[in-house]
């Protein structure tokens, strides 16, 4: 080889990384040196085995496990809003508080018959909270010279799993900020004690399918039932499929459905051969219309695997783009 | 274009109906990343049982902290940087664990490097085809092991994850020519091993 130094720019450009320029001089090398193309081939073949990696599944079951470690750990009652927990019997009320603060300045302003404060019992501390400032450390009794301080939400320590080696990020996060429950408790003891009102329940319904079945035929059924129901089907980036194009080579498909037509969809599914809910956990909807992928599998054999696909420059999408990613992502910030 | 495999909410939505008090947008962040986390976990700690505690430790400390997320970066983001960070911290705990341990565990068969094993969907007999990858994933695999910590880690998150070099500069605390330089030459380290043992493999 005639470049021991690896040229970083074959990476960038691999990457697609490399302003237009800077790419095009770089194509020319690569014309002109072999090496350098050979180089380049090789990085590729690389970068392209990496991504053919793809993804892992988590086990089955995990996401199950995890909400019940959660519900263990944070039991939806100790998740309860701080204002919510506020107002529980045993906790503070806030109510008690302000009747109680009342109290005390109508004492403190007459006095109780036949009694006068102790000289040496130091005046109550009060002062405007300014805005912004959490009320619940105003509305806390105080001794002399203590800052306000608010209460820590209940709250568990790290799980027991991996304890010792707890990531940082959050724990840093932790020291770094104070509780948000807190924060918010505090916006909601200053306005009037309205607790938000609970967002709508989000549905649950399973996730994708497994199709198995020995029959390609069943493919285009598969396409019919979905047309029946009012439904789409679309290939993974999201064109339309024809019934013409449903065949063998056909694995993954992705099927739009009003909610409504769910439950035939999937009674239908299993007279197309064996229908498999390919994750256990529950997936949510809260809109009118659910989206499936649906993966064939043929009992036969036929069904190419995937692999052999060249991958061109630049990079392709990788499967993460297709199994979980969010349709929607963020906006950069 | 992103598909609709997921739930129409968008991230920042589940975010802020789990700031809210809906426990069920978090489980929808769990099923929507829990593959993500599992893989760079797996492909990280390269032991399946140690891959899937960490995985669960890091949605338990997304439970946790989830309410401090501002929105700064995208939710991924740091979920992955989450993800890194107990990775690291698991793979020193082992590392001293087993320096602590190191003569009793010494000749006792090793449960922790027992390779890896991928969870995928059954997917009938096998054909030379899908013989020939498996042989290359292991070759692959051989391969990451020959990098140093720092070339692995960006070799997984930028090829395996498909993550991006800010993202990978962020999460990792590095400059972005850090990141450029470091998974240039893990790609050019990676080139020679498996050109190596292809090689060798050939004339044997």
């Amino acid at each position: 080889m005639t470049h021991p130094l690896p040229d970083e720019r074959l990476s960038l450009y691999l990457d697609g990384e490399l302003t237009a320029d800077e790419a095009s001089r770089l194509e020319a090398e690569l014309a002109a040196d072999p090496a350098l193309q050979a180089e380049l081939d090789e990085l590729h073949a690389v970068v392209s085995l990496l991504a053919d990696e793809g993804p892992v599944r988590a086990p089955l079951g995990f996401h199950h496990a995890v909400m019940q470690r959660i519900d263990e750990e944070y039991p939806p009652a100790a998740a309860m809003s701080w204002w919510a927990w506020l107002r529980r019997p045993f906790g503070v009320p806030l109510e008690g508080l302000a009747v109680a603060a009342v109290a005390l300045m109508v004492l403190a302003v007459v006095g109780l018959p036949g009694s006068t404060p102790p000289a040496d019992l130091p005046a109550p501390e009060w002062r405007d909270v300014p805005d912004g400032e959490a009320a619940p450390a105003a509305l806390k009794l105080k001794e002399p010279g203590e800052k306000p301080v608010v209460a820590p939400p209940p709250r568990k320590e790290a799980p027991v799993k991996g304890a010792a080696e707890a990531g940082s990020a959050e724990a840093e996060a932790d020291r770094a900020t104070p509780p948000p429950a807190v924060k918010e408790e505090a916006v909601d003891a200053k306005k009037a004690p309205s607790p938000k009102p609970a967002p709508p329940p989000l549905r649950s319904v399973p996730n994708s399918y497994d199709l198995f079945t020995e029959d390609v035929a069943s493919l285009r059924a598969l396409l019919a039932l979905v047309g029946r129901l009012g439904g789409s089907v679309t290939d993974l980036d999201g064109h339309p499929i024809q019934s013409a194009e449903m065949t063998t080579s056909r694995r993954d498909v992705m099927i739009s459905l009003p909610q409504e037509a769910l439950t035939d969809f999937q009674a239908e599914l299993q007279r197309l051969g064996t229908a498999r809910p390919r994750f256990d956990d529950d997936r949510l909807l809260s809109r009118d219309t659910i989206e499936l992928q649906v993966s064939v599998q043929l009992s036969g054999g036929g069904v190419g695997d995937g692999e052999g696909e060249k991958r061109p420059y630049p990079r392709k999408k990788r499967a993460f783009d297709d199994m979980a990613e969010p349709m929607e992502m963020d906006a950069p910030e | 274009m992103l598909l609709a495999l997921a739930t129409h909410l968008s991230d920042a939505e589940l975010v802020n109906r789990f700031k809210e008090g809906d426990r069920d947008a978090f489980s929808e962040i769990v099923r929507r990343y829990q593959d993500r986390v599992y893989t760079l976990a797996f492909r990280w700690m390269r032991d399946r049982t140690v891959a899937e505690e960490v995985s669960q430790d890091v949605f338990l400390a997304l439970f946790r902290s989830l309410e401090r997320f501002r929105g700064d970066s995208q939710l991924s983001t740091w979920i992955y940087r989450v993800v890194v960070n107990h990775c690291k911290n698991r793979k020193l705990y082992r590392h001293r664990r087993k320096m602590d341990q190191h003569e009793a565990l010494e000749g006792e068969p090793r449960g922790d490097d027992d390779g890896p094993q991928r969870q995928l969907p059954d997917e009938g007999p096998g054909t030379d085809a899908r013989v020939h990858q498996e042989e290359a994933r292991e070759l692959l695999t051989t391969a990451l092991e020959s990098l140093d910590e720092d070339q692995r880690q960006i070799v997984i998150l930028r090829d395996i994850q498909g993550l991006s070099y800010e993202e990978i500069s962020d999460m990792l605390g590095v400059a972005r020519g850090t990141v450029k330089s470091r998974l240039h030459r893990a790609r050019h380290q990676l080139a020679k091993v498996l050109s190596r043992r292809i090689d060798r493999d050939d004339i044997a």
